[in-house]
């Protein structure tokens, strides 16, 4: 099996200390990869290095078998990884539903009705159509994360890192997460601290400490 | 939700605001107002709280003008700015700022100035949202705002911690600009329609320029 993503000896620092050192971790086609860790152990720094939002102090990145070396490289790849932050807001550019959904495609150059039509659908695959004209800043916060989401989604990313996909979420809005994320058939790093949420999405499970990552048994 | 479209509220208001700004004071001007309080009147005695507030900073200018000048003038001015004011309040009360965003897009001003006003916007939205998070804080934990050096150091410190989350919240835009290939332009769906409102709106308006051509 190709690994999408393969991570080796990466430590990063930040201006006080070190966060983790001798990060190794390989990340197989569609295969689902959980990380777990403490507070400040690293695991949202770990999630924007793959991202390509900030440079590991050292070891290599390679992602679907070519090296990052700068930041630059990743260009290339922008629209081959979805990432979803923590605070879902962050991540909204436009102030309705089906426009932000819309988003990516249109700054790709895509037509407005062509990007309509698969806004739509994908609202539709995710079950929040009735959403299409809403503000997204009215909307709860599981609703929010969905509708990142589904902006994330609708350019087919290889790669998915998802940065707590689950936090301040209620146990429904957590189960419709669950549900949708089992049937996205794609590689993905998830970071959460909820036990239950990653251990139904799937068995290879991490722990992030300054040493790096140990699989969990 | 709002009777009337974005982008005739915009034209209105920059219509309005320039014809009673080089005018004196006539009755007859008060007629897109007196629609706007027909149309608004659930929202009228909020609206005119805010009038009566910012009245405090407007009287002042009365009264700078009073001294400077004559009573008639200063009054003249004091009405007008009244005016202005209460037409835009009445126009925009109902409506979100990115209603506002949307009638630039509408109006076709540059891609760039939409993109801005919208972040602009969404950085206002969440620091104001953070202040308001704050200010319960200090309520539940028991501050009081007195002249002492405590209080003053505790509003430095609230000011220095949206100072921060601004910068913070700056920085997690240009990851999201990066992540998904922002280019200096946001895109919307223009699909807003005129109703027998808006058309009244801007008749109201516009005669206000035809009576002043013809008479």
């Amino acid at each position: 099996m190709s690994c999408s993503i393969n991570l080796k000896k990466v430590s990063l620092k930040n201006s006080s200390k070190e966060v983790f050192r001798n990060l190794t971790l390989d990340v197989s086609h569609e295969e689902k990869v959980a990380i777990v860790g403490a507070n400040g152990s690293g695991k949202s720094s770990l999630l924007k290095i793959v991202a390509g939002l900030i440079k590991q102090e050292e070891g290599e990145l390679f992602l679907f078998h070519n090296e990052m070396k700068s930041l630059k490289d990743f260009n290339k790849y922008r629209s081959d990884i979805g990432y979803l932050p923590q605070e879902v807001s962050d991540h909204f550019l436009c102030p309705s539903v089906i426009e932000d959904v819309m988003f990516a495609l249109r700054a790709k150059g895509i037509l407005k009705d062509e990007a309509y039509k698969k806004a739509i659908s994908i609202l539709e695959e995710l079950g929040i159509l009735h959403l299409e004209n809403r503000n997204i800043y009215d909307l709860s916060g599981g609703e929010q994360k969905i509708v990142a989401l589904a902006g994330i989604l609708i350019t087919k990313p290889k790669i998915l890192l998802l940065d707590e996909p689950t936090n301040a979420l209620d146990e429904d809005a957590e189960k419709r997460i669950i549900k949708i994320l089992n049937n996205i058939k794609k590689s993905m790093i998830i970071v959460s601290h909820h036990k239950s949420f990653i251990e139904s999405l799937t068995p290879s499970i991490y722990t992030l400490s300054k040493d790096g990552l140990n699989k969990q048994n | 939700m709002s009777k009337f479209n974005a982008s005739i509220l915009l034209v209105s208001a920059f219509l309005y605001s320039i014809f009673i700004s080089f005018n004196t004071f006539e009755f007859i001007y008060l007629l897109p107002i007196v629609f706007m309080i027909y149309c608004e009147y659930k929202n009228v005695l909020r609206i005119l709280k805010k009038l009566l507030f910012l009245n405090f900073f407007i009287v002042m200018i009365f009264i700078v003008l009073l001294i400077q000048d004559t009573l008639e003038e200063a009054l003249n001015i004091y009405i007008r700015t009244n005016m202005i004011i209460l037409f835009n309040l009445l126009l925009f009360s109902n409506s979100s700022g990115y209603d506002i965003v949307r009638a630039l897009n509408e109006l076709r001003f540059p891609k760039k100035l939409v993109s801005s006003v919208y972040f602009t916007l969404k950085m206002i939205q969440t620091l104001s949202d953070e202040f308001k998070k704050i200010k319960q804080t200090l309520k539940i934990r028991g501050f009081h705002a007195s002249t002492s050096i405590f209080a003053y150091e505790t509003y430095g410190n609230l000011f220095g911690h949206i100072f921060v989350k601004s910068i913070k919240k700056a920085n997690a835009m240009e990851d999201s600009f990066k992540l998904r290939g922002f280019h200096g332009r946001i895109y919307l769906i223009n699909n807003s329609k005129l109703s027998v409102y808006d058309l009244v709106l801007i008749f109201l308006v516009c005669m206000l320029f035809v009576k002043y051509i013809v008479w």
